[in-house]
């Protein structure tokens, strides 16, 4: 177990409930943030070792998460991940190529979201 | 003594003769009596080859049985116009527009003047523009699709692995459980390849739909 901090961006809330509940088996602190606006507030309270966020999200999306975070703490920017059911959606192809984000495709299995998170991860 | 052509009249021959407007004359039994050099082109012929022939010959076959139609409402009205499949000697099935009138020439012969447009290209087009905006509807509705199917199956799969890793299913339900992850994955694969396949046909603005379209054979890993 780790004492360092995850954050969970999802607007849905079953999908965020569930990936909060499988990243607590290896992680003591997760968070969990309803859309970008809601992570952003998070993200200036606390230090992540960790992002895990949905890029299609109401008020704030993925992308504009990305360049808040780039803008705010560029050291946090490579502890993201996408998470996404619309991935072959052709709006986010050039931001997610530009951008580098590891993106993990709903629907994943368990392990393939702890691989994600554990690759991203940084101790912060 | 020979007949002196009114210049107006040679003009006006002249227009018929080499204006590319497609334009014949046929008796109202719909034989031929003149026929344009630029229709003549257009289905490879000589004037003088179509002259004396029905205009139903010309017509493609699917066609032909509704050429006594036209022949009846040419003879009762005024006027007529419509599409017309037209065959060229090579074959070639192409989309006439028409706009023919009832004439009589100076000894009161009841005549009909033709006019016509090939319009082919642009009837083709039309469809293709119609093909692409409805491929564009199937791909937007597939994205969509995609997006809504994959969080509830986020859920199912996810969920039911929590179970498995908490060691709360127990032997007995272990099989089926297995069974419901493996079927939520199958639906994972084919909504995955449905989007892929509507974006791959949506960047090659594909006028006709391949059988890559047929979901059976495109989520068959074999395929």
């Amino acid at each position: 177990m780790s004492e360092k901090r995850i954050l969970v961006v999802e607007d849905e809330t079953n999908v965020r409930e569930l990936e909060a509940e499988i990243l607590r088996g290896e992680w003591d602190h997760v968070d969990t943030a309803v859309d970008g606006t809601d992570a952003l507030r998070l993200l200036a309270e606390h230090v992540y070792a960790a992002i895990v966020s949905d890029l299609a999200m109401p008020k704030l999306d993925g992308r504009g998460l990305y360049e808040e975070v780039e803008r705010r703490w560029p050291a946090v920017q490579h502890r993201l991940v996408f998470v996404t059911g619309y991935a072959e959606a052709e709006e986010y192809d050039e931001f997610l190529r530009h951008s580098g984000v590891p993106v993990l495709a709903k629907p994943f299995r368990m392990a393939d979201l702890l691989g994600a998170v554990k690759r991203a991860f940084s101790p912060a | 003594m020979p007949r002196v052509v009114d210049p107006s009249e040679s003009r006006y021959r002249d227009l018929v003769e080499s204006g590319r407007g497609l334009i014949c004359t046929h008796d109202l039994a719909g034989t031929l009596l003149s026929v344009n050099r630029a229709a003549a082109d257009r289905l490879g012929y000589a004037p003088e080859e179509m002259v004396g022939k029905s205009l139903a010959e010309f017509l493609a076959p699917s066609v032909r049985p509704m050429f006594g139609q036209y022949l009846d409402r040419i003879a009762h009205q005024p006027a007529d116009e419509g599409l017309m499949l037209v065959v060229t000697r090579g074959g070639e099935e192409r989309i006439w527009t028409y706009s023919n009138v009832r004439a009589q020439d100076p000894t009161g012969e009841p005549y009909v003047l033709g006019h016509a447009q090939d319009v082919t290209d642009l009837k083709r087009s039309d469809a293709r523009a119609m093909e692409a905006e409805a491929l564009r509807s199937v791909a937007q509705l597939a994205l969509a699709t995609a997006h809504e199917i994959n969080n509830p199956l986020t859920i199912i799969i996810g969920s039911l692995q929590l179970l498995i890793v908490r060691g709360q299913i127990s032997e007995e339900a272990a099989g089926p459980i297995d069974r419901v992850i493996r079927a939520a994955e199958q639906i994972r694969d084919t909504v995955r390849n449905m989007s892929r396949i509507t974006r791959l046909e949506l960047s090659r603005q594909s006028p006709s739909l391949p059988d890559v379209l047929d979901l059976r054979k495109s989520s068959d890993p074999r395929a």
